[in-house]
């Protein structure tokens, strides 16, 4: 058997493993292991598993995996969040639809200190929906902003999955970091007047919440001081060239437990629970990576992917089309894999196509991070949707499905913006590291 | 012969729980600590830790290999549970002899390579250059999380999914796909 067809075969075998719910790490890194092995031999692919596990394993890189995984639980456990709303509430409060405004701005702003989507739903929900409900906002416009706004907590950094994606793809996490803040602060700003301007039109939707003195305005922002200081000291060090991400990741970690011990919320279950998370969810992403890997490194060999290359280049295409066609990919994928699947999956077959076609690596991996976001709102999997189900068991999924479908096509609006204009995410990063 | 198997899964759940406590709430911490404490030496002494990276290394692999395990018990690795969840009788059978066997090829794979390394790493007397580390030492470590591994999917092959204690977000998960 010629190597193409191996790669073709291979690649079939392990959709049929992920499809009959045998875990993606484990279905690449079969192939992958299987196929090196049929075309190299055994102890190349032996080799393989061992390279790609090991060393990968104590690759120094990888330590901000772990580290911004337990910044985001230390944060999730030490109710800073509550502060964050409590002030956001009493500034945006007041726009039509402010509420459901203050729940995307208390999202993107847990999103600076956390980089979990689903965390950030499952802590500003709580706070937000009481509120929205005694203000009597559309279950849809409530339930749907909440949602969507959780999944800036992806690209607004830091970012674990930028971490990953920084890993597997060997682009500067921090170039990556510094390359999220634009695009998150535009798309936490579309989203917000998006519900403004639709509870501006129809204002039952979105009524204007409680009033506050200036005073009581000026006093709160006092609030924003620990987030404020987390996201500057890791995202200005990492700017000014002061730490690495690595670096950036331990720092992050003791100033948050520094602050939440100065504010007395450090406690002993909680530090617990974060760690053990940290390490649990650290290993479950290491897993798909070293999968990920494996099956790369296969699919090397066969020469398929620079096949594929080769292949979309004779097709004279324009790049823009390609790129519409992986939204489209990613679309489907979203509907039938977790990010983390579709992430690692997708990436030893994209990433090589983006690069010849001359796309940045580092515009590319916001790309992919909003493709991703779009995915955790989209039915059948949509986590975060489940998530909100699960906050406010009495609205029903489909319910919250069509009060997410407006932010899907923002975000995709978003989409096309950040490909018209990559700059968006090009600039800071031009501007600090040259 | 179930007992011995109860006894034995028993005693494996023991010592994967221990091996995640010590990654999680031993190595995390002291890595945390390290990074920082290295940045503040850097900028403020202009002396950091000349062993800082070989033992960052070795925590990390500590942190990752150590948890791995617990991972599989708890069922936590990423997968696609859309066709699963609705999988009864022969299918789910055969679904959970395919998980079982690819998650045994890897994990019998990195077991086999690792223990070849050990006696060549024994031999060669290669340690890390500032703490002494002896290179064989993360390997077995590596080793045995890869030996643990290896006996869930076994059991898993033979026994099918079990419900462990801890094993709650996963079922939930699934119970939640059949709302």
């Amino acid at each position: 058997m010629d190597p193409t067809t191996i790669a073709i075969a291979g690649i079939v075998v392990m959709l049929a493993l992920i499809a009959l719910g045998v875990p993606i790490a484990f279905s690449m890194a079969v192939v992958g292991a299987g196929g090196y092995w049929m075309l190299v031999g055994f102890k190349p692919a032996i080799t393989q598993v061992y390279i790609n596990s090991y060393q990968k394993g104590s690759e120094l890189v990888f330590i901000a995996l772990p580290l911004f995984i337990l910044m985001g639980q230390l944060v999730y456990h030490s109710r800073i969040a509550v502060d964050l709303y409590d002030c956001v509430q009493k500034w945006f409060g007041r726009l039509p639809g402010g509420l459901a405004i203050t729940s995307v701005a208390g999202c993107a702003g847990f999103g600076a200190v956390t980089g979990s989507s689903v965390a950030a739903v499952a802590t500003i929900a709580p706070m937000s929906m009481p509120e929205m409900r005694r203000y009597k906002y559309d279950v849809r416009l409530a339930t749907g902003s909440l949602a969507s706004a959780g999944t800036l907590a992806m690209l607004i950094p830091p970012s674990v999955i930028l971490v990953a994606y920084g890993i597997w793809t060997e682009t500067s996490i921090g170039h990556l970091f510094i390359a999220g803040v634009i695009p998150g602060i535009v798309l936490a700003t579309m989203y917000s007047l998006y519900i403004w301007g639709r509870c501006l039109i129809n204002p039952e939707m979105g009524p204007i919440g409680p009033r506050y003195t200036w005073g009581e305005k000026i006093g709160s922002l006092y609030k924003l001081g620990p987030v404020l200081a987390i996201f500057l000291i890791v995202l200005g060090g990492i700017y000014f060239g002061v730490f690495t991400p690595t670096e950036a990741a331990g720092i992050g970690v003791s100033g948050v437990f520094f602050v939440t011990l100065v504010m007395g919320r450090v406690t002993w279950e909680g530090t617990k629970a974060a760690l053990l998370d940290a390490g649990r969810t650290s290993a479950m992403i290491f897993a798909i990576i070293v999968g990920g890997h494996i099956i790369g490194a296969f699919l090397n060999v066969t020469g398929v992917t620079t096949g594929l290359i080769s292949w979309i280049a004779d097709l004279g295409v324009n790049k823009y089309v390609v790129i519409a066609i992986f939204v489209a990919l990613y679309l489907v994928l979203g509907a039938i894999l977790d990010v983390w699947g579709m992430l690692i999956l997708t990436l030893p077959f994209v990433f090589p196509v983006i690069v010849e076609l001359g796309f940045d690596p580092v515009w590319f991996g916001i790309f992919i991070v909003i493709m991703v976001e779009i995915a955790l709102i989209t039915p059948p999997i949509g986590i975060n949707v489940y998530v909100m189900h699960n906050l406010a068991p009495d609205v029903p999924l489909t319910e919250i499905f069509k009060g997410v479908a407006p932010f899907v096509v923002v975000s995709l609006i978003f989409v096309v913006l950040l490909t018209a204009f990559p700059q968006m995410a090009l600039f800071l990063v031009e501007l600090a590291f040259g | 012969m179930q007992a011995v198997v109860d006894a034995l899964i028993a005693l494996l759940d023991r010592g994967v729980d221990l091996l995640h406590r010590f990654g999680a709430l031993i190595c995390i911490p002291a890595l945390t600590l390290v990074v920082t404490v290295d940045v503040a030496l850097r900028y403020l002494f202009n002396s950091p830790f000349d062993w800082s990276v070989e033992f960052n290394e070795t925590m990390l692999l500590l942190i990752l290999f150590g948890s791995l395990p617990y991972t599989t018990k708890v069922n936590g690795h990423i997968r696609m549970e859309l066709l699963y969840r609705h999988f009864h009788g022969g299918m789910l059978r055969l679904a959970n002899v395919l998980w079982a066997s690819a998650g045994l090829f890897f994990s019998a794979l990195l077991a086999v390579r690792t223990a070849q390394q050990i006696p060549f790493l024994i031999k060669i007397n290669k340690a890390t250059e500032f703490l002494g580390i002896p290179a064989w030492a993360p390997n077995g470590f590596v080793f045995v999380c890869s030996v643990l591994m290896s006996f869930y999917f076994l059991h898993l092959l033979f026994y099918g999914v079990r419900k462990t204690a801890d094993a709650e977000d996963w079922e939930a998960r699934m119970a939640e796909g059949e709302d």
